[in-house]
């Protein structure tokens, strides 16, 4: 029973990776036929040999077997590709056995698991794992093939040079006086690079952060604090809101701004200009500043709301505790309060910070190719637009910038994930380092 | 009832100025919270440099009463304070809150340590109040007087937290007194530790009698008749009994205070 089982749970564990994989992959075709039999086979002699030893017929076993055998021969009588059956995509037959190996191998693995163990309450237990973990492992095969994908695409096409060289793309022509006529020459200058889409993706961070973190501890002080009844409800009821709206109407709001401040005095802040080889001036569809102001209004509610939870686990005895001894509100508040959540106001920024350098959305109409430098007041650029105009460049006439960098998005792709992943664990240190300071844990 | 030469010579106080107990008087005094009414028609006088103690069955007010003298009851919404508290002549009730609780510091139920470390907490009043002094002999003084010097020396830069209550407890008294207050309030504070410690605290109080003008909340009977030498016995929000331990403990002039002494009813 043990050995048979124990058969039967390599078996089905196998078809479940298989069934998994073949979700991503679609060369996977010879497997699942073999599998299903061999699962249905083992679902027969389980049937059988739990018939002998316990003098009981177990139906739904059985039912399994046949639903296996039967999956089988459906698989083999599929055509590669399904269309029809009122679908409106051709769909290939590997997601399709998928489908029939996860709804196999489960059960499986169950009974395998349950007999195994020995048939006992807590065999019965052990036998739900399974049904648990699978969810869990699907995520995970998923997440992995994405990121393996990336990674191993963008290191091989890693390079230093592009990595500090900023990109520029650029002609001009040069009129020169000689012997009393002009001659003209004309100058070209192509270099692929990302240098500027970096810098720039840190400083839209920065200055994301930076206003996000001002404005929003401001609202959640206020909010939890200082402000009562009805104002501080619509205040937080209004900062919610700000969150749940589409992050392409920002986009657009963002836009229509950038077009109507052009030509006026606030031309140069808001749209962003820059210089080029002779020194003309050119206005750019928009700024660093704007487009920061713009993400700022997405990080800020939770900002706000990671203050106001963390002012509001501090218990009240504590702070009446300061106010007993003569301390201001103000001191309370900046001595107590705030130190007290700054753990909280860390995560929020994390979160806030992942959001400004993964966010495309709210640039995606602002942003240019980022040739002429990175400065609060420079035309915004930024990583994801570097790997969004890798991949739609030629289309949206950006044709010189797409042959230029097209082959380095997945690079670019990969350093956007290493300057998160280094956010993400610096500011969790930072966090813990705090909390352990301030709560002595 | 009232020192007057204290009143007439009062100054700032300083962590480095010794300063005489004050004396306060309460006079007709209500307190309502929203609709209900706490406390109703209370006159007590707190004699300086004495011990009192507040006894009462739960609900009585016996909580929110020290919470006016020092008019932490404001922080909560809808807490109105009628009538006259006097401080040393002065009415709190017209003083600004952050000169008041200088003057009257507080020990809550349970302790409530700053997230800070054990010298930041000594060190607390007097940065909030910016007030001049050796910081390095307070947080000594203020330890020794809260005999926790000896324990903790070694540690003074370690996390508040890390205490035992009972010495957090002491701790937050040693907080207290380090920004030199002439009336300490205490609300209940052995309610949440364990014998020896309570010892330990009921030995502080009786070293800073004379010093300090002393208000203890309490409902143990024992601990308010090692303690105290006043003792305030309040019932149904208005006070029944106030006169000397001996006096209350021993003959009662009032049936509802013989019977929660001897814990017949309630």
């Amino acid at each position: 029973m043990k050995i048979l089982s124990a058969i039967t749970m390599v078996i089905s564990a196998f078809a479940l990776v298989m069934g998994c994989l073949s979700l991503s992959l679609n060369t996977l075709k010879a497997y699942p036929t073999v599998l299903l039999f061999l699962m249905s086979l083992s679902f027969f002699s389980l049937f059988i040999l739990v018939r002998q030893t316990t003098k009981k017929n177990n139906w739904v076993m059985l039912f399994f077997c046949i639903l296996a055998a039967a999956f089988a021969v459906l698989h083999m009588i599929l055509p590669e590709y399904l269309y029809g059956f009122n679908l409106n995509a051709i769909i290939h037959s590997s997601f399709i056995s998928a489908l029939l190996l996860i709804a196999i191998a489960t059960p499986a693995i169950c009974y395998s698991l349950f007999y195994f163990f020995g048939a006992t309450p807590k065999a019965l237990d052990i036998s739900r794992y399974p049904l648990l973990i699978l969810p869990a492992l699907l995520i995970l095969i998923v997440y992995t093939l994405l990121l393996a994908q990336v990674v191993t695409k963008g290191v091989s096409s890693f390079s230093w040079k592009i990595l500090i060289t900023a990109f520029k793309s650029h002609n001009w022509v040069e009129t020169v006086w000689k012997d009393g006529w002009p001659i003209r020459i004309s100058h070209t200058i192509l270099q692929a690079g990302m240098l500027n889409h970096i810098l720039g993706t840190l400083l839209l961070m920065l200055m994301t952060a930076i206003i996000a973190l001002i404005v929003g501890v401001g609202v959640g002080v206020y909010i939890s604090e200082y402000s009562k009844g009805w104002f501080a409800s619509t205040i937080r009821f209004s900062s919610q809101v700000l969150r749940a709206i589409s992050i392409f109407i920002l986009a657009i709001t963002a836009y229509n701004l950038v077009r109507y401040a052009r030509g006026t005095f606030l031309s140069s802040i808001i749209c962003g200009f820059y210089y080029d080889e002779i020194g003309t001036k050119h206005i750019a569809s928009g700024s660093y500043l704007t487009a920061a102001i713009f993400l700022a209004l997405l990080v800020i509610p939770i900002i706000a709301n990671a203050t106001e939870e963390g002012i509001r686990s501090l218990p009240k005895e504590i702070s009446e505790g300061s106010f007993s001894l003569g301390a201001s509100r103000e001191y309370t508040l900046s001595h107590i309060l705030l130190p007290w959540s700054m753990p909280n106001i860390i995560t929020g920024l994390i979160l806030g910070c992942a959001e400004a350098a993964g966010s495309l959305t709210v640039i995606l109409f602002l942003a240019g190719t980022g040739e002429y430098g990175v400065s609060p007041w420079n035309g915004v650029t930024s990583l994801t637009y570097f790997i969004f105009n890798g991949q739609f460049g030629r289309t949206l006439g950006n044709a010189q910038f797409y042959d230029l960098n097209y082959k380095y998005q997945y690079m670019a792709a990969v350093i956007l994930l290493v300057i998160t992943f280094g956010l993400t664990i610096g500011a969790l240190t930072l966090k813990n380092k705090v909390a352990r300071r301030f709560k002595g844990a | 009832m009232i020192n007057t030469e204290i009143r007439d010579n009062h100054k700032l106080p300083t962590s480095c100025m010794e300063k005489a107990p004050g004396g306060i008087e309460v006079i007709q005094t209500e307190v309502r919270y929203n609709e209900t009414t706490i406390l109703e028609g209370v006159d007590i006088v707190f004699p300086p440099g004495k011990v009192t103690a507040i006894i009462g069955p739960s609900g009585c007010g016996k909580t929110t009463l020290p919470r006016c003298l020092n008019r932490l009851s404001e922080l909560a919404q809808g807490c109105k304070v009628k009538g006259q508290i006097l401080l040393d002549g002065e009415n709190i009730l017209e003083m600004d809150p952050m000169l008041l609780r200088r003057r009257v510091g507080m020990v809550f139920q349970k302790p409530n340590p700053f997230p800070k470390s054990i010298r930041e907490n000594v060190l607390y009043g007097i940065k909030a109040t910016q007030m001049k002094c050796d910081h390095d002999a307070t947080v000594k003084s203020c330890l020794q007087k809260a005999a926790l010097w000896d324990e903790l020396k070694d540690r003074l830069h370690h996390s508040a937290f890390a205490l035992s209550i009972g010495q957090q407890q002491r701790l937050c008294i040693a907080r207290c007194l380090a920004v030199n207050p002439e009336v300490i309030l205490l609300d209940e504070p052995a309610s949440s530790l364990d014998p020896v410690s309570t010892m330990k605290l009921e030995a502080s109080i009786m070293e800073m009698k004379g010093e300090y003008t002393q208000i203890i909340v309490t409902h143990n009977m024992n601990e308010a008749l090692k303690v105290s030498d006043y003792v305030a016995f309040l019932y149904g929000g208005k006070l029944i009994e106030f006169g000397e331990t001996k006096t209350i403990f021993n003959h009662p002039r009032h049936q509802e205070t013989q019977d929660y002494i001897t814990g017949k009813v309630y």
